[in-house]
């Protein structure tokens, strides 16, 4: 009757093992397969290819970069708070986290085009003579908006989340064998200025990454709405992946229905969460009604993109807000799998919804977005079992994961 | 109760509640309580210091339904909080009992959703946080102001570090002497016989005279409240936020703030010396713009006589060239016809009459007003006037608009779509007196739809025909 303490580890196989390979090539291949053939269908597409093909890949590349920053949120904020339920699930947040090293590989293809100023570039204010609609307004922003200081910026986020990740990452894996607590001490009393870096890291690159594709709008709710949008990403990819692996033979007993439960909790909250910001935003620039903060939404408020934003209320807040509401049904570890992935869905599909009106008129998605988000996906995957290697996927060493292994929610 | 009332009250009743067995581990606890509950008895309960995990399903405590509860309140509360707004703020003309402020905020429509979802949104939070802390008392069967486990010195321990557990005797298997051996058996370091005096649980006398008399209190606020509606104060009002009752701004149709008084000129801030701006020349207000002449003036674009054109020998003002059909953007139909009915109702039919024939209720009084020499007042125009019929749709339109003779405008009452909703409801009237049955005249060719709609009106003129 949840008297009893677990006080160790007891499934059989704690890391990847013989998965690792399989997960590697596999991975990489559809990455491969899947950028390739997106980029091929995307050259017969006239002059302007590369940056249609850039738009679609800047969707995925967003959706996946904010769920590895969700992962590095998670690993920060359960040091912070000393969470205890979570340390079962925390080494994939720190997994997670380190990916974003990988990241910064696939975000080359964005970046190039910045830095040699190409026209193709997806950002329209690397070439502002090539603007003619408020180019004056444009032009106010160049001390911000242009190329060099961008490139600056975004190596300057991929050092900090890598350090930060790495730190995380290194200290956690020596504490499996050191089972040293000091270490877990060292960990925790980083975590209020790792916070820090975190947050104003994530600020700026949503700015630069996605709201500054309209180089003309402006909100500052947007970093809150791509951060909450990341951070439930991230809550799904655990589920996602713990189930996996357990179904796998991996953790088979350290990962109980308690852990899926408060996942799921969280999940929910996270998917209201998104909800509140998005609709914060949202209010304060329709009752204002300024015509540059407007213009933004009404673009994807009327017309063919109507459509996308109904799915995408409906899809991303209200499907999900009910469907993982009863207990019951957010500790049946399958269905929060199956949940997940449709949340996952519709984390994409926002990130679609944030980057393609910019490029279309109409709203359709096409091949080469499929193919961009299968082909990131792959990568993703194998960098995952790159990072995981022969890790062990459970902090063993960690002085209070007894109180994770033994959790209950009353 | 009933036998309460009739015993002496001094005479002790004494009722016999249960067995209450003493632990002193969470652990043993635990355990009594589960062979208690696989015993069979459900009238139970424990009190410990703390909480202690897993003693709801030691006693069998089912899951709390207090989930559905909230999540009902929680969305009757939309239906609450959007109903409300709809009510107060909503196009509700004639609702009852009261029509609603139909303020219109921010330029944004009088209905919209965005505007009114953070107020659902609190009272959602507000209602599902009431259903969950007074349903939490509501299946507690909160409050209960005394307990009579409270009297036995043993159970004070309960703050520190005793756990009890309590059997009820109302509970069906409960027996005297057995419940006592399988307490004891179960582990208890002491089962103690709840005895207890249900004599002194009454009120005490003074509370009922007390609250009668603080509700009777509690009323004189609204009836002071009450009181004082409509009446009026010679006290000056009461200034409770002063930077926002006196702000330091210049007001419309003030002078321009004085910046200095130099020797003979003072200088504003403004140099025309007006506090306000006036419009940009050649602005125009959003959705103000009407440059159709057709829709919006009633005659055919370009036509409007120049200035120096009405200066020939004559003196015949000239006229634009008047629409003699209704523009594309009036939609001819029952629609149209029963809005021109309402509209011309309001206001047209206090001088011209419901039939059109210039005897509405005004002019009456002041004809009559006029005969006994108070007044000089010019008889309104009939409707059916042949001058008026022979009238293309734009003449009617502008005069509406316009105004004619001793006739006021109308432009700013009356939007255009209704003005010529009035025109075609006008035309409809004149219909009904030229035409005859089964004949068409060139008054009905010309607007021909109107008669499908004027028939639906044939009983209110009846007299006439």
């Amino acid at each position: 009757m949840g008297t009893e303490t677990k006080r160790a580890v007891t499934s059989t196989q704690i890391n990847l093992g013989a998965l690792r390979n399989p997960l590697l090539i596999g991975g990489g291949a559809a990455g491969v397969l899947g950028l390739c053939c997106g980029a091929l269908l995307s050259m017969g597409q006239g002059e302007d290819w590369y940056q249609k093909f850039s738009a679609s890949y800047l969707v995925s590349f967003c959706f996946f970069m904010s769920i590895s920053l969700g992962g590095l949120f998670w690993v920060t904020a359960m040091h912070l708070t000393r969470a205890g339920w979570g340390i079962c699930v925390r080494r994939l947040c720190e997994i997670l986290a380190m990916m974003a090293l990988p990241m910064l590989v696939l975000f080359l293809p964005i970046l190039i085009p910045v830095v040699l100023g190409w026209n193709s570039s997806v950002y329209s204010w690397v070439n502002i003579e090539n603007i003619t609609h408020a180019r004056d307004l444009v032009e106010h922003k160049a001390g911000y908006l242009n190329s060099g200081f961008f490139t600056v910026r975004s190596i300057l986020y991929f050092v900090i989340w890598g350090l930060l990740a790495r730190f995380y990452l290194k200290n956690s894996v020596n504490q499996d064998s050191s089972r040293d607590p000091n270490t877990t001490l060292k960990l925790q009393s980083f975590s209020a200025p790792g916070m820090l870096l975190f947050a104003l890291t994530v600020v700026f690159a949503s700015f630069d990454w996605e709201m500054s594709l309209d180089p003309l709008w402006f909100s500052t709710m947007f970093p809150v709405y791509f951060f909450a949008g990341g951070v439930l990403g991230s809550l799904c990819v655990l589920t996602i992946t713990s189930v996996s692996l357990q179904k796998s033979g991996r953790l088979t007993e350290d990962i109980t229905t308690e852990h899926y439960h408060d996942l799921g909790k969280l999940t929910f909250g996270f998917v209201f969460f998104w909800a509140y910001i998005a609709f914060s935003q949202y209010l304060l620039i329709w009752y204002a009604n300024i015509p540059e903060e407007t213009s933004w939404f009404l673009y994807r408020q009327e017309g063919d993109w109507q459509m996308a934003s109904i799915v995408l209320i409906a899809g991303h807040l209200i499907v999900p807000f009910f469907a993982i509401m009863p207990r019951t049904l957010r500790r049946n570890k399958t269905y929060m799998a199956f949940a997940s992935i449709f949340i996952l869905v519709m984390c994409w599909f926002d990130h679609f919804w944030l980057v393609m009106p910019q490029f279309r008129q109409e709203f359709g998605v096409i091949p080469a977005d499929v193919l961009c988000l299968v082909g990131l996906g792959g990568l993703f995957v194998a960098s995952f079992a790159w990072i995981a290697g022969d890790k062990s996927l459970i902090p063993e060493g960690d002085p209070r994961l007894y109180e994770s292994l033994s959790y209950h929610n009353v | 109760m009933a036998h309460r009332s009739s015993a002496p009250e001094s005479e002790p009743e004494i009722r016999f509640l249960g067995y209450l067995a003493e632990f002193d581990t969470t652990r043993k606890l635990l355990a009594a309580c589960n062979q208690i509950r696989q015993a069979g008895y459900k009238k139970t309960d424990a009190y410990t210091p703390f909480p202690v995990h897993g003693i709801d399903g030691a006693l069998g405590i089912k899951r709390t339904k207090l989930p559905f509860l909230v999540l009902g309140v929680g969305l009757v509360a939309v239906a609450v909080g959007i109903g409300m707004q709809w009510y107060v703020n909503g196009p509700t003309e004639d609702f009852w009992p009261f029509p609603g402020y139909t303020f219109r905020i921010g330029g944004m429509p009088e209905w919209s959703l965005p505007a009114n979802i953070p107020v659902t949104f609190e009272i959602i939070v507000l209602l599902s946080a009431f259903a969950t802390f007074f349903g939490m008392w509501a299946f507690n069967r909160l409050p209960q102001l005394s307990n009579p486990l409270f009297r036995l010195d043993r159970f004070k321990r309960v703050t520190s570090d005793r756990f009890f557990l309590m059997i009820d005797s109302d509970d069906p298997i409960f027996d005297e002497t057995q419940t006592r051996e399988q307490l004891e058996q179960a582990g208890a370091i002491m089962v103690e016989r709840v005895d207890h005096d249900m004599s002194d649980a009454k009120l005490p006398g003074f509370l009922k005279p007390l609250t009668v008399c603080m509700l009777c209190l509690a009323l004189l606020p609204p009836a002071l409240i009450y009181r004082a509606r409509g009446m009026t104060n010679p006290e000056p009002r009461l200034h409770a936020v002063p930077d926002m009752d006196w702000q330091d701004k210049s007001k419309s149709q003030t002078v321009s703030p004085l910046l200095e008084v130099a020797a003979t000129t003072p200088t504003f801030l403004f140099g025309d010396g007006r506090a306000m701006r006036p419009d940009v020349a050649g602005s125009v207000a959003w959705g103000e713009l009407s440059t159709d002449d057709r829709f919006y003036r009633g005659y055919e674009p370009g036509t409007f006589p120049t200035a120096d054109a009405g200066s020939d020998e004559n003196d015949v003002k000239p006229e634009p060239q008047w629409l003699t059909t209704f523009p594309d953007e009036v939609e001819i139909g029952d629609d149209l016809f029963k809005r021109g009915q309402n509209r011309y109702n309001i206001y047209c039919a206090l001088c011209h009459g419901y039939a059109g024939y210039g005897d509405g209720l005004v002019t009456r009084r002041a004809m009559s007003l006029n005969i006994q020499g108070k007044g000089a007042w010019t008889q309104t125009k009939s409707l059916h006037d042949p001058a008026v019929v022979a009238q293309p749709v734009g003449r009617l339109y502008d005069t509406i608009s316009n105004g004619r003779n001793s006739m006021g405008p109308y432009r700013a009452q009356i939007p255009e779509a209704d003005r010529w909703a009035i025109v075609f409801y006008l035309k409809a009237l004149q219909a009904t007196n030229t035409a005859k049955i089964g004949e068409t005249t060139a008054a009905v060719n010309s607007v021909d739809a109107v008669v499908a709609g004027s028939k639906n009106t044939d009983k209110d003129f009846g007299e006439r025909e």
